[in-house]
């Protein structure tokens, strides 16, 4: 620490202040509190399985049964239009969420 | 064999070793509880509090330490602000009046010389709380003056600034009993 210019007296009574505080069992809180640092699923890990899930999805669709996508009857009752299309929209939205995720992750 | 804090930092990043993490708690704990509890002015148990999320975060943070600084300045930067959340939403850290007040320690002890340092301890609680982090970084943890800069995130001529003035209200609060000039 910096020296003073003069020796001021409330300096070595503030030196000598004992300072020293026991454990008591403080530090072994602290270890068992300890959360993990890194996460469980990596940003790289996320994507992977994104993008590996799109590859399988793109593969096994259907998409020569696929009726047309008729605005008209996507919306009426017994669509089959909104049937046969729900799938692969609910697909694409958790490949796109899984993405976002990954994306966003803090390291 | 004793390992420095750099080999248990290492060991921290790299295996994510919690008892690694543990020994520079172990080594660590006594002056942040310390220096927290005098902040505090002698909340034992908020100073603990504090001083568990000190080290929490350290752990969260510590791909942020640089190395160049030491691991202590490090970890008072992280308690101080730690402390100055707190102190946001808690009125009795500002200046109060502790005149009427006498522990039973300071009513028990017998040698002057004891009186005095539990007087200076009554003392630190009426300085402001910056002039009290700067006294205590650099008189009772060995810092130098641009180290307790670096740990308060002021200019160094504030650290100096409220380490004379906290000095200076200290003696006078001590000269009525002790003559202290």
């Amino acid at each position: 620490m910096n020296l003073p210019e003069t020796p001021d007296p409330i300096d070595k009574l503030l030196r000598e202040q004992d300072a020293h505080v026991p454990d008591d069992g403080f530090t072994k809180r602290i270890v068992s509190a300890l959360p993990r640092r890194r996460p469980k699923f990596p940003r790289l890990v996320l994507l992977a399985v994104a993008i590996g899930g799109a590859a399988v999805a793109a593969y096994w669709m259907p998409w020569r049964n696929l009726p047309p996508l008729d605005y008209s009857e996507l919306f009426t009752q017994n669509s089959k239009v909104l049937s046969a299309w729900l799938p692969f929209v609910a697909v694409g939205v958790a490949l796109i969420a899984t993405v976002w995720t990954a994306l966003r992750r803090k390291e | 064999m004793s390992f420095t804090d750099t080999d248990l930092i290492a060991r921290v990043l790299s295996h994510e070793d919690g008892n690694a993490f543990g020994e520079l708690v172990r080594r660590y704990q006594s002056p942040v509880r310390a220096f927290l509890t005098r902040m505090t002015r002698g909340d034992s148990h908020l100073a603990d509090d504090l001083a568990q999320e000190t080290f929490l975060k350290a752990w969260k943070k510590i791909s942020s330490y640089r190395g160049g600084a030491r691991f202590s300045t490090w970890l008072f930067g992280i308690a101080i602000n730690e402390f100055r959340s707190a102190a946001r939403s808690r009125k009795e850290f500002i200046a109060h009046d502790f005149s009427e007040e006498a522990s039973e320690a300071e009513m028990a002890a017998t040698d002057s010389h004891t009186r005095l340092r539990l007087d200076l301890t009554e003392a630190l609680k009426r300085i402001s709380s910056e002039e009290r982090a700067a006294i205590l970084l650099c008189y009772q943890n060995g810092l130098s003056h641009e180290e307790a800069a670096e740990v308060l995130a002021c200019p160094l001529g504030t650290v100096k600034t409220n380490i004379l003035r906290g000095k200076e209200k200290l003696k006078r609060h001590l000269a009525i009993d002790y003559e202290f000039t």
